[in-house]
């Protein structure tokens, strides 16, 4: 938990901001004395590299207008979800050709709801585009650019080969409300978040340019741009990005219309409780009537000391070694009760929303 | 090509000619890789050094295991308690509260059982820290980091020495900071924690990043160190019964509007109207300044404090003094939050009595409590508490807050001019 606080010194709240502005004087002086000294200092060389990378990529950087159903914003709230809950972007949203015969990928949520599409390029010239479909574990939507039917000259993005690496470089190209490209710089600050369904990013995602390409330095795409992760859409730093590698992997199926389900998730059926240090364990609250846990005979109460030979201390450590099972998998688990120690054996079920 | 690039950047007039740009823009990007090379070679360096701390996040600075958090991430806890955090991958690290920092926001932890020596991230100097420089922030925003890898944000040091209240000495940040980045650290490029990440300016209620983060130094830390190793609660140095005129900046230094004259600050020579121009080699010249550089120390320590002072010569006419030397003990400052289980008296402070005796005044006593039952009366006035002379109301708050429900202290006290003593049997805060 972060502890919050509002300015409530204002001479001190003065003196902070007077300084947050005199921070960037010696950046902007250092490149203008660079420049002038004929070469690029380092911070100008980053800008460049920036715009570089941009420009790169920005050819494959298409605008997407989207006709929408009202009706999916209006369930949203109704389930009660809060007024700034956002069921979708308001205005048209980015997406990025991925394949000169015009596939555009972007967020499964920018084109929510969406009835017909039409693709802006950046030359301006405006096609009608066809949803392919969705993987919704990526927040991926594929869509063609299809006009009138006669050939549409497009550049695609150059993909990049590797995993991306926490640390690197990264821009944000997308198109703005207006047309215009923006251009947001930030670098990777996580990979295989979900179970290697997001990479992180700390450049800014809002509303406008999501759905926009996230490339490397040198301009080659490694995600696209996920729905905001605020519910009121403004960006915290905290953004996520499609992998272009599971990209590649979902492309055949999108290509050929199929959406690409939500993988399965396994369940086990047991919540919260203590986690025991002397030996480690943890010891369940409760057994989900109907789960797996209980068709296996576990109680409330019990203590799980290892599942699958792996030491679990805490409810992470339990739910990190099902993430890597299947509904249907057997796992063993090493479970105390009354201070009797046991090997059970617990066939996953298959977790639903909600659980 | 050079166009394209403008329009991108958007800027207006093409000043280099094709085929020099795009030579000087291969360069550029190389340049660029060297820098992206050097920020992920630190944020691989000490990624290995984060720890997840239930709802936040830690780091480790030794080898031997101490870990650094926000007070605020343990709260709930007790000195002694061992529990589980999770280092990057998921792995699972035994670790015991053994200090406490409540007002700087700080609690220190030590890993036990582990094999060999821990991967660390080693304190910095935070003195040395710049307005501009890159900083690296780790932390689990969200706790979307299930399997315990940090999320890492970069940005840079948007203000050094900023005054919020109890981070008196904060680093500012606009590095993305949101919550589950509480505890975790604060970097400069060589891969040195140069604060403690743990509160983000917001407006509105909205619990997110604002681009205005705040850490606490890691120079603060080290002063406190040695005392959180000890163990127990750590308190911070203040001057009791001082105030400041709070005037804007002012390079003459910071004016001292009154010294209360039965306070240590008089007896070690303080005045009223002397202006402080400098407190442990650091420069004054804003109140906020003076409290947060006192804020940074622990109660008990002696700072140099440097004042200019008024003079008048026989004539009549004025000249201010050359700096004098003034060796202030700084005072405890009391918990802003003290626990249920803290220890309680029972009585309402007026304030500090100006005079020879010294001691506070009993405004009001609360029925029912210690210090009704020990026959304490309002109007009273609290010379001695466990035998150490009491100067200021928060210098008895904090000698109350040092003992435990239960304990039984001598208290000296004046009624009607005339002394006496009694011994109180302490309660506890909650229980009444």
């Amino acid at each position: 938990m972060i502890v919050m606080q509002t300015w409530n010194l204002r001479d001190v709240a003065a003196r902070g901001l007077l300084a947050a502005s005199l921070a960037f004087v010696p950046l902007s002086a250092g490149a203008a004395r660079a420049q002038e000294a004929g070469g690029l200092g380092d911070l100008a060389a980053l800008e460049e590299a920036y715009i570089h990378a941009a420009d790169q990529v920005a050819p494959a950087v298409v605008q997407i207008v989207v006709e929408r159903e009202r009706a999916d914003l209006e369930k949203a709230g109704e389930k009660g979800d809060g007024p700034n809950y956002l069921a979708r972007p308001e205005g048209p949203v980015t997406g990025v050709i991925v394949d000169a015969k015009g596939y555009v990928a972007t967020s499964a949520w920018a084109v929510l709801a969406g009835k017909s599409f039409s693709v802006v390029l950046p030359d301006g010239g405006a096609y009608a585009a066809k949803l392919l479909g969705k993987d919704e574990a990526l927040d991926l939507a594929l869509l063609k650019i299809e006009g009138d039917g006669s050939p549409v000259q497009v550049e695609a993005a150059r993909l990049a080969d590797g995993p991306a690496r926490v640390g690197q470089l990264c821009v944000l190209v997308a198109r703005a409300p207006g047309g215009g490209t923006s251009v947001n710089t930030g670098i990777v600050s996580a990979v295989d978040r979900f179970r290697g369904s997001a990479l992180q990013v700390d450049a800014a995602i809002n509303l406008a340019n999501t759905g926009g390409a996230i490339v490397d330095i040198d301009g080659r795409l490694l995600g696209i741009a996920t729905r905001p992760t605020t519910q009121n859409g403004i960006n915290s730093g905290v953004g996520f990005a499609a992998p272009v590698s599971k990209i590649k992997s979902s492309l055949p199926a999108l290509v050929a219309g199929r959406g690409v389900p939500r993988a399965k998730r396994p369940f086990l059926g047991v919540q919260g409780g203590k986690e025991l240090l002397d030996p480690p364990g943890v010891q369940l609250a409760k057994v989900v009537e109907g789960s797996a846990a209980e068709k296996a005979g576990l109680k409330d109460g019990d203590i799980i000391r290892s599942i699958e030979g792996v030491q679990i201390v805490d409810f992470f450590g339990l739910s990190e070694v099902l993430a890597s099972k299947e509904p249907g998998d057997p796992v063993k688990l090493m479970v105390e009760r009354d201070g009797a120690s046991k090997e059970m054996t617990v066939v996953l079920g298959e977790r639903t929303d909600g659980e | 090509m050079v166009s394209k690039l403008l329009r991108v950047a958007g800027l207006g007039v093409a000043l280099v000619a094709a085929p020099a740009f795009a030579q000087e823009s291969s360069s550029a990007l190389e340049r660029a890789k060297k820098i992206e090379r050097d920020i992920e070679a630190t944020v691989a360096k000490v990624s290995p050094a984060y720890v997840v701390i239930g709802g936040g996040s830690g780091v480790i600075f030794t080898p031997d295991g101490w870990i650094l958090t926000n007070h605020h991430v343990i709260a709930g806890r007790g000195i002694g308690d061992t529990w589980w955090v999770r280092r990057p991958g998921g792995i699972p690290l035994r670790a015991k509260l053994i200090g406490q920092d409540p007002r700087g926001d700080i609690a220190l932890l030590k890993a036990e059982r582990f094999e060999g020596q821990l991967p660390y991230a080693p304190l910095g100097d935070s003195d040395a820290v710049r307005i501009g420089d890159l900083a690296i922030a780790l932390g689990n925003p969200y706790g979307f980091a299930r399997d315990a890898h940090p999320t890492v944000t970069l940005g840079i040091v948007s203000a050094t020495h900023t005054y919020q209240d109890s981070y008196s000495d904060a680093i500012q940040t606009d590095a993305p900071i949101n919550p589950g980045n509480s505890g975790g650290p604060l970097l400069n490029l060589k891969g040195e924690v140069i604060g403690i990440n743990g509160r983000v300016a917001v407006r509105f209620g909205n619990r997110m990043n604002t681009g205005v983060g705040y850490a606490i130094p890691a120079n603060q830390i080290q002063s406190f160190l040695p005392k959180l190793k000890e163990g127990g609660t750590v308190r911070h140095g203040h001057l009791a019964g001082v105030s400041f005129r709070t005037e804007v900046e002012d390079a003459d230094g910071v004016v001292v509007s009154r010294v209360g004259d039965s306070t240590a600050a008089y007896r070690a020579g303080l005045r009223t109207g002397d202006r402080i121009v400098r407190i442990a080699g650091h420069d004054t010249r804003v109140p906020a300044r003076v409290l947060g550089i006192i804020g940074t120390l622990p109660a008990g320590e002696t700072v140099q404090v440097f004042v200019k002072r008024a003079l008048t010569s026989g004539d009549g006419s004025g000249t201010t003094s050359d700096e004098v030397p003034i060796a202030l003990k700084l005072d405890p400052m009391p918990d802003p939050r003290p626990s249920a289980d803290s220890a309680f008296l029972g009585i309402q402070i007026g304030g500090a009595v100006e005079g020879d005796t010294g001691g506070v005044s009993v405004s009001a006593v609360i029925e029912d409590t210690a210090a009704a039952k020990a026959g304490i009366k309002a109007g009273d006035v609290l010379l001695r508490f466990g035998g150490t002379a009491v100067g200021s109301g928060e210098e008895l708050i904090a000698l109350i807050q040092d003992r435990k429900a239960g304990d039984k202290v001598d208290v000296e006290l004046l009624r009607d001019g005339k002394p006496f003593n009694v011994t109180v049997e302490l309660g506890r805060r909650g229980g009444r």
